[in-house]
């Protein structure tokens, strides 16, 4: 190559003002990130998951404006409640005021003081006791190796075993049960040694039904009437890990669980609670051929199998099954107990509560209530005059009642109050003068024929009435966290936000390209911003995308013409589409300043927040403030300071909005400090 | 103060600079003016050569004194000065993602010009630098001499009038250094002030009218660089030729009025450095006399690395 001939020739043309200089930067940002694959797909796959669903609900649903609901979701009374989906340890008191919510297990080596609630699916575990003033609804099992005591009420569909007492000025008295077979296994001797010769299917004339020496019943006997001195009476609790066998008759006014095989012969009168898992598993079904009179509570945690007869006018609840070989008698009967009152009252007592599944082949004619956790299923004429709560599916096929098919996912009203929980589908008519109300979905296709067409046309009126006095279309009600409060958004903006701040600074770093910039026109702070705009824009491509979008459809396709209502919404929509925007980059570019390698800046932004999420996540437990050092819930917060929504105890406007500033103005600075020691320091 | 300050007015002048990072001195009060022109910035390594030219950019605070750019001080409207100075570094600096188009035009809108002028102007560098045919390659991919092309491209963009080439021949090839010096020179030619760094003292003595030494921080010798290399203007190389013992009687008899620097025995004759005054037509007789040849005789120039080496070995 040669001398090249061509001249240096001079530039004369004016410059642009210094102080827009920082957007060629953010312009070369922005320009970067769109030629980036990474960015694009993770956009266009950000905004296939987040967008599409919440805009074909906004398009679909019928709904009068855009409320703070859809882009906030539905208020929650956060007051003092915690509830955590995982296992909750403490090792020194605690004191619930509110409710406490569990689904995993609580281990305490501490007690529980307090007058609120706590409920939990798993169970409570406690080696030094328990001191309840409000309520201990445990739905597992409570491992109890102190004692328990308190004024307050126990209930609930879990067990409570162990070495401790139980004391209190509730239902039960104290109780050691460990004792508990022992007793049980004492009446029997006892009744055998009083009654060396008659076999307890012969006591006072009466017939009772033979027991196989695997304490089976042949099915198809006839109840039994034990005599009286066979009866077992416990005022407090029953429970057993092993087997039973009970020839007599049990009145409990406690609790009654057995966790082995349990054969009846007898009937039962009292709270009785089946927990059958391990009989199922082994014996293959309990056979009950007794009558089991139901004056309290009967649970099922395990599959009640058989013929006979329970009747009363108690609640049969539990989270087993009741399935098979009843026959249409036996069905009428399990209802019937709610019948037994000509008053359409709807106290608990005449109720039928299942948490497992239901198959009724027969007719249902119910008087009561009916909660289904589980499933219900019904191919006769129901007629139901109480309520239909729960979270579980009913199925319902009938020609007469119903025309054509209804499926009620979670919740089913007639005459009484509905309220939803899951969704309400179907194709039949809905009849009734009761409300329909809750957080579900109703939906379905009410198309009638000829003969039913006026009926239809009025109760599809009344159901969207019901609706509407309700404020929120049936979608949105299901949306409990708003098109604005996305947990997914967050997860994609969170992963996006990495991707673009991941190479802004640390490829400059190693590149060395520092002196590029300021060896020119540009301060720090112009370096900042114009890398920070860069980001923020390519960010919102995603960020203001879906909430916007969504929010301008459900203008566009709003019924009312409440316009001033919707555009205050949208306006307070975007302004958190902004704060969502503008909040992971500060964070973002302080840590693509500490590496050369955007890798490491990349994975490193995003486990930060990750750690702080565990962080807070584990310390919340102990302290609800430690819900400001999660990033996304400071993001929440924000949301919810916006749209004039309460914030959880505990936590205050000023220390939501003092947090974010530090999210933001924090590693700011330490950007700021970083650039100006490597760009202008040396 | 300084010896150049009567000279043409200087466009860069410091007063007085300190530099310290942490325990090392790197400028110690020191104090220049730099006139118009392509100067050379000489000094061995760790002189305070790069220290200097990123102090006068802004980019290193000195601890201490004055410094003016075209009369405006960096420390207290950078961003003038800046608008004013092109910057070529001495380390890699470059972009590798970007294409030179992309890069030498971002560096141009970051300095003020509009989109489609910073785009006109970057090819029209981009041909003047010799990189018109790679122009659309990434950096990245280039080699040592197209990427000092490219740092050169994106230092004139936008036309600075006072330009820091820091070691602009740095890892380039004899053909790359010297189409680098022609760029140098035709920047030159143009008004605009060059400072250019270097340690290689044949290049700064090819193309600088003007040379600063500096060393430990410290101003060590500056002035035009002709003036260097022939300080006293008394200085003559003379070449002669005879018997061995006529150039003894030669030299025995010109002793009292000229001084020899240096003597050096060259094939069939003898090479003289010598210092004498007006008038030097008695060598000549002296010569004739003594039946001793006069092969040459001229005026005797150093080169800059001996003005280097002349000026350290006096305590430089």
């Amino acid at each position: 190559m040669g001398i090249n001939p061509i001249e240096y020739k001079p530039w004369k043309k004016k410059r642009g003002d210094h102080k827009k200089r920082f957007l060629s930067i953010s312009s070369n940002v922005f320009r970067t990130n769109l030629k980036s694959k990474a960015v694009l797909g993770i956009i266009i796959i950000g905004l296939l998951l987040t967008l599409v669903i919440p805009l074909l609900g906004a398009v679909l649903t019928p709904h009068e404006k855009l409320t703070k609901d859809m882009a906030v979701g539905v208020e929650e009374d956060r007051e003092d409640d915690l509830e955590t989906f995982g296992n909750f340890y403490i090792n020194g008191d605690m004191n619930i005021e509110g409710s406490l919510s569990l689904q995993g297990m609580l281990t305490l080596d501490g007690n529980v003081f307090g007058t609120g609630m706590y409920t939990s699916a798993n169970g409570i575990t406690s080696e030094t006791g328990l001191n309840v003033s409000g309520a201990l609804d445990i739905n597992g099992t409570a491992f109890l190796d102190g004692e328990l005591t308190g004024t307050g009420t126990i209930y609930g569909f879990g067990f409570i075993e162990g070495k401790g007492n139980l004391s209190g000025d509730w239902s039960g008295e104290a109780t050691v049960f460990d004792n508990i077979t022992e007793d049980i296994q004492r009446i029997r001797d006892d009744r055998e040694m009083d009654n060396p010769d008659s076999s307890p299917d012969q006591k006072d004339g009466q017939t009772t039904n033979p027991v196989d020496d695997d304490g089976t019943v042949p099915p198809g006997s006839p109840p039994p009437y034990p005599p009286p001195e066979y009866r077992m009476n416990l005022t407090g609790d029953l429970g057993t890990e092993g087997d039973l066998l009970v020839d007599g008759e049990i009145s409990i006014n406690g609790s009654f669980y057995v966790n082995g095989y349990l054969s009846l012969r007898g009937s039962v009168e009292g709270t009785i609670f089946f927990d059958n898992h391990n009989m199922l598993a082994q014996y293959g079904e309990l056979t009950m051929a007794g009558s089991v009179m139901v004056d309290g509570e009967a649970g099922l945690m395990g599959m009640l199998q058989g013929e006979g007869i329970i009747i009363g006018t108690g609640f049969l609840n539990g989270t087993g099954n009741v399935s098979g070989s009843l026959s249409q008698e036996d069905i009428t009967n399990i209802i019937s107990m709610d019948c037994g009152d000509d008053d359409d009252d709807t106290s608990s007592e005449d109720s039928l509560f299942v948490e497992g599944s239901l198959t009724i082949e027969g007719d249902v004619l119910c008087a009561g209530d009916i909660g289904i956790d589980g499933s219900l299923y019904i191919d006769g004429v129901c007629v139901i005059m109480g309520n239909v709560t729960g979270s579980g599916s009913l199925e319902y096929k009938s020609t007469e009642m119903f025309h054509g098919e209804v499926y009620v996912m979670g919740a089913f009203d007639t005459n009484g109050t509905v309220v939803v929980d899951g969704s309400l589908n179907g194709a039949g008519m809905i009849m009734g003068t009761g409300n329909i109300n809750g957080t579900g979905m109703v939906h379905g296709y009410f198309e009638p024929d000829e003969e039913t067409y006026k009926e239809d046309e009025e109760i599809k009126t009344r159901l969207l009435e019901m609706e509407s006095e309700n404020e929120m279309s049936s979608y949105y009600s299901s949306q409990t966290s708003g098109f604005l409060r996305n947990e997914l958004v967050v997860i994609f903006t969170l992963l996006l936000a990495s991707i673009i701040c991941a190479d802004l600074i640390s490829k400059d770093i190693s590149n060395n390209s520092f002196v590029l910039y300021f060896s020119r026109s540009i301060t720090t702070r112009d370096y900042i911003s114009g890398k920070f705009i860069g980001a923020a824009v390519t960010l919102g491509l995603y960020t203001f995308i879906v909430p916007v979008v969504v929010a301008l459809a459900i203008i566009g396709t709003q019924t009312g013409s409440d316009y001033s209502t919707s555009f205050v919404v949208l306006g307070l929509t975007v302004a958190g589409a902004l704060i969502t925007t503008v909040y992971f980059i500060p964070f973002g570019l302080m840590i693509s300043s500490f590496t050369k390698r955007p890798s490491y800046a990349g994975v490193g932004i995003f486990m930060s927040f990750f750690v702080l999420i565990i962080i807070s996540e584990i310390f919340r437990m102990f302290d609800k403030r430690w819900m400001l050092a999660n990033p996304a819930s400071i993001l929440d917060f924000t949301y919810q300071l916006l749209f004039d929504r309460a914030l959880p105890s505990q936590i205050t406007g000023s220390m939501v909005a003092g947090i974010l500033l530090t999210f933001l103005a924090i590693p700011l600075a330490i950007l700021y400090i970083n650039i100006h020691r490597k760009g202008v320091g040396r | 103060m300084i010896s150049s300050q009567n000279r043409d007015p200087s466009r860069i002048s410091a007063n007085g600079l300190t530099v310290r990072f942490g325990k090392v001195l790197a400028l110690d009060h020191f104090t220049i003016n730099i006139p118009r022109g392509i100067v050379g910035l000489l000094g061995p390594n760790s002189a305070g050569k790069s220290t200097f030219i990123k102090t006068m950019l802004g980019l290193v605070n000195p601890q201490s004194g004055e410094m003016l750019i075209d009369n405006v001080n960096p420390r207290t409207d950078i961003t003038t000065v800046r608008d004013n100075i092109g910057y070529m570094p001495e380390n890699d600096c470059l972009i590798d993602e970007m294409n030179p188009v992309e890069l030498v035009s971002y560096m141009g809108r970051i300095s003020g010009m509009e989109k489609n002028d910073s785009i006109q102007r970057t090819h029209e560098i981009l041909d003047f630098v010799g990189l018109g045919e790679e122009r659309y390659r990434k950096i990245g991919s280039y080699s040592t001499g197209m990427k000092q092309k490219a740092k050169l491209a994106q230092a004139i963009v936008h036309d600075p009038n006072i330009l820091f080439l820091d070691e602009p021949t740095n890892g380039l090839d004899p053909q790359g250094r010297d189409e680098m010096l022609d760029l140098i020179k035709k920047i030159g030619k143009s008004g605009k002030t060059l400072l250019v760094s270097s340690h290689i003292l044949h290049e700064i003595e090819q193309v600088s009218s003007y040379v600063i030494i500096i060393n430990h921080g410290k101003l060590v010798k500056d002035g035009p660089t002709q003036e260097l290399m022939n300080p006293d203007k008394t200085r003559f190389r003379l070449k002669i030729r005879g018997e061995t013992s006529a150039i003894d009687r030669f030299l025995h008899s010109i002793e009292t009025r000229v001084e020899v620097i240096s003597r050096i025995d060259e094939s069939n004759q003898l090479s003289l450095s010598i210092i004498c005054g007006k008038g030097n037509s008695f060598l000549f007789a002296s010569a004739r006399e003594h039946g001793i040849q006069i092969r040459h005789f001229g005026p005797d120039t150093l080169t800059l690395e001996d003005v280097f080496v002349q000026t350290f070995q006096g305590g430089g």
